[in-house]
């Protein structure tokens, strides 16, 4: 449609004569008004130290605000996606959060939640100091007490758990991480087996199906190069790393990639979709089946890759012994094998059609190595023997040869950074069998959802409990169960809920303690989002503003609002007094590494960490910045922007050696 | 601070929909930074405008309906201050523009659905015939120049009210949807006009022929202004915001404004002063010319 008005008489004379100026109408463009550069998509980190906006409430007076940037990271998804905090230089207050373009996962493209932590931040129902509970558990009554109270009640009772052996009733519950290995390290230093998660209400499922390929529990799939991709119960993968993940498929799909999804909902990414397989719950795995066997059929496959990493010899020994052992013979009777799983068997067990699970079997072999697949969660959580279905989903990966491949399916661990810590503990010693109960050996993750019968039965009791980011009362199948137990005092001796909001579970706590939102804590972060592999800052931005302006911090929570902390700093400070002398060598894991003897600080932490992140001290030495200082001034860092095809780097003597021990 | 970041810095590649974005990007509109209420430019101009069409209405009426002998040199000096007040007129009309730079866009793009324009072309017509009446009777061409007194009336007229339709077309101005406003205008060219004059007679004898005519008229439309003022703002409006309006007028931020300024001292002290002063024959002349 043309943009180009028709011009009166009147218009056309004064234009003529030079009155006004004349508009480009060229190409149906309307000449800019303004000058160019007047509108930008971002602050350039040149300006962080000292940008001016116009203050939105007050408008039209154009009153001029002053803001210094500082980088976090969300923590409002497991996306993490890096956020840029606008904070008042004049009042010192956080204003809004924006996107950080510098993020190279996000891209400086966030969702509603990473702008709604101003919400969060500022809600005034918000927990601001640490309560203890008064009176029965779960009565609903507290009391404010002191950090240094609770440390010190918490610290003696754990210690006392330690010294008398009674190491597996300490747990520690988590349901949103966020973070990089931090919690398992104070786990190993305590010498406790005390790691609980929701990962069997959620992830283990469709975990465990990869698993049992080659290893790793995910994958990665790489959307932003990939020519096919088949996501089963993901709308625009609903769970973890959404908005990276989104953002690069359909930058995918608008240059071209088809797309197909398998889901009992027409859901957002159904929508966007070329093809939506709509299943009958649970019955996915017979559709990949018959995908498979069209890709056998057809000669899809990919031979070499079919050759080079399948143990296929040993299949055939095993399974066809009277069979002579050869490439061809195996295809062959991998065929047989499949012979039952017809396109009409598919669409008798699925409701999909014939023609659609031709269509786009077709499109996948087509696709080869440039086939991208995820099951991001439903119908392998949702559905008794759902692992079958990942399982099945990552053959139709390894047929077509798209393990490890640009645009393929990548295993997660490739794009992900685990930070190397100071002074790693040895594994604990003790087998928690209120986690891993020894009647499920094949238990991918922890039986959470478990835990609360398991203490109606007598199994064991916890004498140390914390939540953290974690409400099982709530989210968790049979949630009263759960109060049951937790206002036992017999079964659960202390119950600590770390929690930024009022929830359910904390309700039936002991403590509740307050701990910071995404602007209000540290952390590390590193996903697999693409083919690159980055880590992430979250920091405490208000510490951070105090530190540029010369002002010393001790504890987070001296700038949070209240007292409002975060975990890092409280769980050294609660293992410094669990071990007040050093006798329990629970201590030696919380010493400085720069200092001698002394209390490890948050950030000699981290410091630690990032002088190890390789490319990471070039790169801020670059910039005139510590490790430490380039990540508090630009959140993120990306290591590589491509990791690939790493099982076909042949490794070193040495490599080999370290990869056996 | 900051120093410039270096190349060796992980920049985001920027996709073809960024650059796409950033080329076509342009601003549609502009935000308007003149606040919720109309500023005193708008009050000016009103008030400006009202004197420049009354001011030299009443002596060509006066002249051209035989009424009174008006004095050549009075019709001139008229003109010129008429003249001078439309200046004014314009120079306020320009100020309270969100992008005064852009004026000659009101006249020049013209979108002729608009009473913006339509009263700019009014101002430009009356300016520009006022102009030439003024060349015309310098150069004496007398005939010639009493041809385009009744343009000029006319032109007068439509200058005092316009405002009114331009207010109405401000859909969102309840209070001003008003269908007395045009009234309102009329009834303001009439104040401004016969008040200056009154008020210049003072200084100029040439205008006493003039005086007693325009007190009665002064009288009449000062009373009629305050019966609109009590029909408009003692009745209940259509709409809640009009009713808020009226009430900020009257008993909010402006009542002092209002009911100090624009009603006694603008409009009933005058009244009285006039009609303490005021003969019984000239009431008649007045109500003769009224009805």
């Amino acid at each position: 449609m043309s943009l180009k008005p028709k011009l009166g008489l009147i218009e056309k004379f004064a234009e003529g004569i030079g009155l006004i100026p004349k508009l480009n109408f060229e190409d149906g463009k309307i000449e800019p008004m303004n000058d160019p550069g007047d509108l930008s998509n971002y602050p350039p980190p040149e300006k962080w130290d000292d940008w001016v906006e116009y203050e939105p409430t007050k408008w039209s007076r154009k009153i001029k605000r002053h803001y210094t940037i500082v980088p976090t990271s969300c923590f409002n998804c497991e996306s993490g996606c890096g956020l840029l905090s606008y904070v008042d230089k004049e009042t010192g207050e956080v204003r809004k959060f924006e996107g950080n373009p510098y993020h190279p996962a996000s891209r400086g493209r966030i969702c509603a939640k990473g702008p709604a932590t101003i919400n969060q931040i500022k809600d005034p129902d918000r927990i601001l100091h640490p309560m203890r509970r008064v009176g029965k558990r779960g009565a609903g009554k507290w009391e404010r007490v002191s950090w240094d109270v609770v440390l010190d009640e918490i610290a003696a009772k754990i210690r006392k758990a330690i010294k008398e052996e009674r190491n597996n009733e300490i747990t520690y519950h988590v349901g949103r991480p966020g973070h990089e290995g931090f919690m398992d390290r104070v786990l190993q230093a305590w010498g406790v087996d005390g790691h609980n998660s929701h990962t069997n209400v959620c992830s283990a499922g469709a975990r465990t199906g990869f698993a049992l390929w080659d290893g790793f529990d995910r994958k990665m799939p790489d959307f932003a190069n990939a020519e096919f991709i088949l996501m089963i119960s993901a709308h625009l993968e609903s769970g973890h790393y959404f908005n990276p993940h989104a953002q690069r498929i359909i930058e995918s799909k608008n240059s071209g990639t088809k797309i197909a999804v398998m889901d009992i909902r027409l859901s957002n990414t159904a929508s966007r979709a070329d093809h939506w397989m709509a299943t009958y719950p649970g019955t996915e795995a017979a559709v990949l089946l018959a995908m498979a066997k069209i890709i056998l059929d057809e000669g899809l496959y990919n031979e070499a890759y079919l050759r080079n990493w399948i143990n296929w010899a040993a299949w055939l020994e095993a399974d066809h012994p009277k069979t002579e052992i050869s490439f061809e013979n195996f295809i062959l009777k991998l065929k047989e094998e499949y012979a039952e799983y017809t396109p009409e068997f598919a669409e008798q067990e699925s409701g999909v059609t014939t023609q659609a699970v031709v269509d786009v079997a077709r499109q996948i072999g087509r696709a080869g190595s440039r086939f991208s697949s995820i099951n991001w969660r439903s119908a392998s959580s949702g559905n008794l023997g759902g692992w079958q279905i990942a399982r099945c989903l990552q053959f139709l990966n390894v047929l077509t040869g798209s393990l490890g491949t640009k645009g393929g399916s990548l295993p997660s661990s490739w794009n992900k950074y685990s930070p190397k810590m100071p002074n790693p503990p040895p594994p604990q010693k003790y087998w928690n069998e209120l986690h891993f109960p020894k009647e499920y050996p094949l238990a991918h993750f922890e039986m959470s959802f478990l835990l609360p019968h398991f203490l109606k039965e007598g199994r064991g009791k916890i004498d140390v409990y914390f939540t953290r980011v974690f409400n099982p009362v709530w989210t968790f199948p049979d949630g009263f169960s759960w109060i049951e137990a937790l206002r036992d005092t017999e079964k659960i001796g202390l119950h600590a809920a770390l929690t930024p909001t009022w929830n359910e579970t904390a309700y039936f706590a002991d403590y509740v303690l307050p701990m910071g939102h995404a602007s209000e804590r540290h952390d590390i972060i590193s996903y697999e989002t693409h083919a690159g592999k980055w880590i992430a800052f979250r920091q405490p931005v208000l510490r951070e503003v105090a530190r540029r302006n010369g002002k010393a911090v001790k504890y987070t929570y001296e700038t949070n609002p209240g007292e409002v902390w975060e975990e890092d700093e409280f769980w050294i400070e609660l293992s410094w007094r669990i071990d007040p002398d050093g006798s329990l060598g629970i201590r030696d894991y919380f010493i400085s590494p720069y200092r001698p003897g002394e209390k490890m600080t948050v950030d000699e932490y981290y410091q630690y960490i990032f002088e190890r992140v390789p490319g990471l001290p070039e790169a801020a030495e670059k910039e005139g910045l510590t490790p430490l200082d380039y990540m508090r001034r630009f959140g993120a860092f990306e290591m590589e922007k491509e990791v690939l095809e790493l099982h076909n780097k042949v490794l070193t003597e040495q490599q080999l050696y370290e990869s056996l021990s | 601070m900051f120093r410039p970041l270096k190349k060796s810095f992980n920049l985001k590649k920027e996709s073809k929909i960024d650059t796409d974005i950033k080329q076509t990007a342009r601003r549609v509109y502009d935000a308007p930074n003149k606040g919720i209420l109309w500023d005193w430019e708008v009050a000016g101009y009103i008030f400006t405008k009202a004197i420049a069409a009354g001011i030299i209405a009443f002596p060509f009426l006066f002249q051209m309906t035989g009424l009174v002998k008006v004095a050549d040199s009075v019709l001139f000096t008229v003109a010129i201050s008429s003249l001078l007040f439309l200046g004014l007129t314009g120079i306020l009309l320009i100020k309270d523009l969100d992008q005064p730079k852009r004026f000659l866009y009101v006249l020049l793009r013209p979108n002729w659905t608009s009473w913006l324009v339509k009263g700019g072309y009014t101002i430009t017509a009356f300016g520009g015939l006022v102009t030439l009446w003024c060349v015309l009777k310098y150069f004496d061409f007398p005939i010639i120049a009493d041809l385009i007194v009744w343009p000029i009336l006319i032109l007068s007229v439509l200058l005092a009210i316009y405002t009114a339709f331009l207010f109405g077309q401000a859909k969102g101005r309840d209070f001003w949807q008003s269908p007395l406003l045009s009234l309102h205008m009329l009834l303001h060219s009439v104040v401004g006009g016969s008040a200056a004059l009154l008020a210049a007679s003072m200084f100029l004898p040439a205008l006493m022929p003039l005086v007693p005519l325009l007190k009665e008229i002064l009288i009449w439309s000062l009373l009629i202004q305050l019966l609109s003022f009590a029909a408009e703002f003692l009745s209940s409006h259509p709409t809640e915001d009009a009713n808020k309006a009226a009430h900020m007028i009257t008993h909010g931020t402006f009542r002092t404004a209002f009911w100090g300024g624009v009603v006694l001292l603008g409009n009933a002290i005058p009244l009285l002063l006039l009609i303490g002063k005021l003969r019984i024959a000239g009431c008649s002349r007045g109500l003769s010319f009224w009805y």
